[in-house]
């Protein structure tokens, strides 16, 4: 079946067929909907994907282990650094490598001012796609602060390559910690705080998001929801609480769930506050691995080809959007026979699809924003 | 609850379909015939005491003679995720859908069905997702060849650079 043979097979003759995207600036990249509605009420919103497919599960078992780590970067390239850590992850697990707790802390580190900058950018993108253009300015000038910190740490401001198999690449040095702690200072009350006053409570986003698209838990659970979106419905659900990986049991944080702020539990304005709580909670994780980051190397001992012994790992870490995991299938050869990546954005999509049903043709592009799609975590 | 609790329990309800638990590399999972897919996880999925209420993932695996199907269950109530297998023929691999007990599960086997070209027997939209709808083949099985050229646009770049 194709796409027009689908829509045909359900379209009625009062319906009208409405294209959105895939070039347009409130889908977050490249996807695009087509719109069915009845009038100014939707009755679906169909999900057309794949425009940035780019075959990264193929390209896994053609490139060789220590070659994919920068591939794994492209999955979502606003949060690279998660993508990064669950593979390398995989392959330590695979190898039965130890890895040293100074890198532990370096990956840590790393990756919450990555959540950090995720999350600006999810929140000031919602901000801008409801009508207010200044609280993404905000946001993304403190990404530009972020990005300083990671282009000192690896070279890199968006895809990162940072992780190693058995480490990090580069070590930390005073100057950069002086500059996180300077950055943190600046974050976590103020900042929260100023970006607080000037949009989570402003009435016309609290007006325009709550009661959109609200998602019960039992059917955030069933829709394979993950991440922030799942615990804006009332889960309480944290891989980094309740699967601990890396280095995570030895700081305290709070996992925020969604509770109805405003409106229901579960709706878009949850899912935006939710956000904003996790931001707070990262810059905490951050304070206390810089003030106990111990000495030594950052990088276990490492066999220069790397050849996994034949068998599976499934290593799954909190990324921005949720769970991310890879399925790693090694034959005991150089490449990996099989790379599975599950993604978080991916069974957002379809909740989107569910959720449209019934709602405003203006309210889509809230649903949209407040899920945090990011386009080429669903194509892959 | 893990794999073993899992397994002792559902080995009741489908004597001789389940198999014994296997680990492989970091992995323990035990395969079921695919016949009864969908009585197997109903059982996962409502019986007290298991809720594996969210499906995670189903990946595909080209197993050369035949495929494999992964699925991830997740219990967020007794905090666990366990890992079920199944074996489909290499010609013409069908399998039952289970899209109406998990809604996540209809674009996973979409997925699967683009790119590995498995079939989901009473799939409500079982459409490429991916790759165009006049896109041929399924890219991840291993005797996948690309075409020289798709729509008149060459795919092959060995001599475009020369030299390299």
């Amino acid at each position: 079946m194709t796409l027009e043979e689908r829509l045909n097979a359900v379209k009625r003759d009062n319906e009208i067929l409405l294209n959105m995207g895939p070039q347009h600036p409130s889908t977050h990249g490249v996807i695009r909907f087509i719109v069915r509605s009845d009038g100014e009420i939707m009755v679906e919103a169909l999900p057309v994907v794949g425009y940035l497919h780019r075959g990264i599960e193929k390209l896994a078992e053609m490139t060789p282990y220590a070659g994919f780590i920068p591939y794994t970067d492209r999955v979502d390239y606003l949060a690279a650094m998660f993508c990064n850590h669950a593979f390398v992850m995989g392959v330590e697990r695979l190898l039965g490598i130890e890895v040293p707790r100074r890198a532990e802390y370096l990956r840590v580190i790393a990756s919450e001012l990555n959540r950090i900058a995720s999350h600006l950018i999810s929140l000031g993108s919602m901000a801008m796609d409801i009508g207010a253009f200044t609280p993404f300015l905000h946001g993304i000038r403190e990404r530009e602060l972020i990005n300083d910190i990671t282009e000192m740490l690896c070279g890199a401001r968006l895809t990162y390559n940072y992780m190693r198999i058995g480490g990090v690449s580069n070590d930390i040095n005073d100057k950069i910690l002086k500059k996180i702690s300077d950055f943190l200072d600046r974050f976590l009350p103020g900042f929260i705080e100023e970006f607080n006053r000037l949009i989570t409570y402003n009435e016309i986003l609290v007006k325009r998001c709550v009661n959109i698209g609200t998602i019960s838990s039992e059917e955030a659970i069933n829709f394979g929801l993950v991440g922030p979106n799942l615990r804006a419905s009332g889960v309480k659900w944290d891989l980094r609480k309740n699967m601990p990986y890396s280095v995570y049991p030895e700081f305290k944080f709070e996992v925020p769930v969604g509770e109805g702020f405003r409106g229901s539990v579960g709706d878009s304005y949850d899912r935006f506050v939710v956000r904003v709580k996790e931001m707070e909670e990262s810059a905490k994780i951050i304070r206390q691995a810089i003030s106990s980051i111990p000495d030594g190397e950052i990088m276990a001992k490492v066999p220069k080809r790397i050849k996994p012994p034949a068998g599976e790992v499934y290593s799954a870490v909190e990324s921005a959007r949720g769970e991310l995991g890879y399925h790693i299938i090694s034959d005991g050869l150089e490449n990996p026979y099989r790379c599975k990546i599950r993604t978080g954005s991916f069974s957002a999509m379809k909740a989107i699809h569910i959720k449209s049903q019934g709602c405003f043709i203006a309210d889509l592009v809230v649903l949209i924003a407040s899920m945090d799609i990011v386009a080429p975590e669903i194509d892959r | 609850m893990n794999i073993n609790e899992v397994h002792s329990e559902v080995v009741k309800f489908f004597p001789g379909k389940i198999s014994d638990v296997i680990t492989s590399g970091k992995l323990s999972f035990f395969y079921f015939d695919r016949e009864i897919i969908y009585d197997l996880f109903l059982v996962l999925r409502d019986k007290i005491g298991m809720e594996f209420k969210h499906l995670s993932y189903i990946a595909s695996v080209d197993m050369k003679d035949h495929f494999e199907l992964i699925y991830c269950l997740y219990s967020y109530r007794w905090g666990s995720v366990i890992h079920l297998k199944t074996r489909l023929n290499r010609e013409g691999p069908h399998i039952r859908t289970i899209s109406d007990l998990f809604v996540a599960a209809e674009w996973h086997e979409r997925e699967a069905y683009d790119l590995m070209g498995i079939v989901f027997n009473d799939h409500p939209d079982l459409r490429r997702i991916m790759l165009p709808d006049d896109f041929e083949g399924h890219p991840l099985r291993k005797d996948f060849v690309e075409k020289d050229n798709y729509h008149g646009i060459p795919t092959r770049r060995d001599k475009i650079l020369g030299r390299f």
